[in-house]
């Protein structure tokens, strides 16, 4: 057996760390949002935008992420040219990446664990002179932190895993963008089965502890 | 403090009509459950908004379909008590009475003299530290009370404030409730199903049916 190339662990472990932190506010914030409109055909147009990642085939995300942040797109040139960002083919683009495509499960999480929140707790709050947002900290947050943490342990899961977004704006580089699952797929595809097999104990490993600590959390939690 | 109530609010099954004023005494609504009584504490407190009518507090105006006023709740200054007593689970006794004050932007020292005179006023100091999961039904109610009294409400509505606790407590805190409401002298609306405590509570008492007032009882 050839010598175990490391990188792509550590590559695959930065990705997800920081797309965890992006996914996690930004889910909660648009999870949020929802939970605040008042007409239900709004919350059902919206809570359909930001489910599309989760049904859409990656490599279709992935196709809009090219156009918006490729080298010639809208975004991904104006960052180029006035910032020097690159974005293509870089852990910046596979990092978006993963938050596009774990986005949805972050959402979908906190918006539960918001609307299982005791709808009577948030009026009282209201009667009692707290504005939206101190609600939101003191009261909402709270307690519906195990469904956060949820959301949050499974988008990391996610991001760990993905691949065909990631694939298409950051590409398969060694060193650089080749994640974990697309080193799986690499050194499949080139033959070298125990290569792949080594990685796909880390991923199998990483999260199966990622998902376990979770449950022990929710399991701490509920015993108070 | 006057709080006069005159609005219409279209529901599923019924209208739901009211006009009524309350001085600085505790006025009773009883009807079954469904005859639009949580609605109409609802209205007044501006968790649910009326199709039309005024509701004033004072010289405040704090809902006027025809002037287009609509305060939201937390600038009513209302007090409300609520059935299961919506206290923070995740906060103690004592955070759960400061919550409001601190929203208020009122400062630490004021904060906790006024916290200490509710913690001693409805003897909850040897459960401060305590959350709610871990205090009987009757400490429930009373730090429910304590929070929301805290905040120097100018009306207090209370939605079946007795319902939640066992029956062999019940009738003794009713009595201690009335004791406690004696003491703070604000217009203050108490709705229930149970005519009983209706009419141990409160001196003037509306019966409800169908979202209309019938007849008022006056003592």
């Amino acid at each position: 057996m050839s010598e175990i190339d490391w990188s792509p662990v550590w590559i695959s472990l930065k990705i997800a760390a920081i797309t965890m932190v992006f996914t996690f506010v930004l889910g909660l914030m648009a999870a949020w949002f929802v939970y605040n409109r008042k007409r239900e055909i709004i919350k059902a147009v919206c809570d359909g935008i930001f489910t599309m990642p989760l049904v859409l085939p990656p490599t279709v995300a992935g196709f809009f992420l090219l156009l918006l942040f490729g080298v010639n797109g809208v975004f991904g040139s104006t960052l180029w040219h006035v910032f020097g960002i690159r974005v293509a083919f870089t852990q910046i683009g596979a990092v978006l990446a993963s938050v596009v495509i774990s986005f949805p499960i972050m959402y979908r999480s906190a918006r539960a664990a918001l609307e299982q929140v005791d709808d009577d707790l948030v009026l009282a709050g209201r009667t009692l002179g707290m504005s939206e947002t101190r609600i939101f900290l003191k009261v909402l947050i709270p307690n519906a932190l195990p469904g956060l943490v949820g959301g949050g342990v499974l988008s990391f899961a996610r991001g760990l895993g993905e691949f065909g977004a990631t694939a298409m704006i950051a590409g398969n580089i060694p060193g650089k963008t080749r994640t974990l699952s697309l080193a799986v797929y690499a050194e499949t595809a080139a033959g070298d089965m125990d290569q792949a097999g080594v990685y796909v104990g880390i991923i199998l490993l990483l999260c199966f502890v990622a998902v376990i600590g979770m449950n022990c959390f929710t399991m701490v939690k509920k015993k108070g | 403090m006057k709080l006069d109530v005159k609005l219409c609010k279209k529901l599923r099954e019924f209208e739901l009509m009211a006009e009524f004023s309350v001085d600085s005494c505790c006025v009773g609504f009883m009807g079954p459950s469904g005859s639009g009584k949580s609605m109409l504490l609802k209205c007044i407190a501006g968790i649910e908004t009326p199709d039309s009518g005024r509701i004033m507090l004072g010289d405040r105006i704090l809902f006027d379909s025809e002037k287009k006023i609509n305060l939201p709740p937390r600038k009513r200054n209302v007090g409300y008590l609520f059935q299961n007593y919506a206290l923070f689970p995740n906060m103690t006794v004592e955070k759960n009475i400061q919550s409001g004050l601190k929203a208020a932007g009122i400062e630490k020292k004021e904060r906790e003299k006024r916290t200490m005179q509710m913690l001693q006023l409805f003897r909850l100091e040897q459960i401060r530290d305590c959350k709610p999961d871990r205090i009987s039904g009757g400490q429930k109610q009373r730090t429910a009370l304590a929070r929301m009294l805290v905040c120097r409400p100018e009306a207090i509505l209370m939605d079946e404030p007795c319902s939640a606790l066992d029956e062999e407590l019940r009738e003794y805190l009713q009595k201690e409730l009335g004791q406690l409401l004696l003491q703070f002298d604000c217009p203050s609306i108490l709705v229930s199903h149970d005519s009983n405590e209706v009419r141990m509570l409160c001196k003037e008492r509306y019966r409800m049916k169908a979202g209309h007032l019938l007849e008022k009882e006056k003592e």
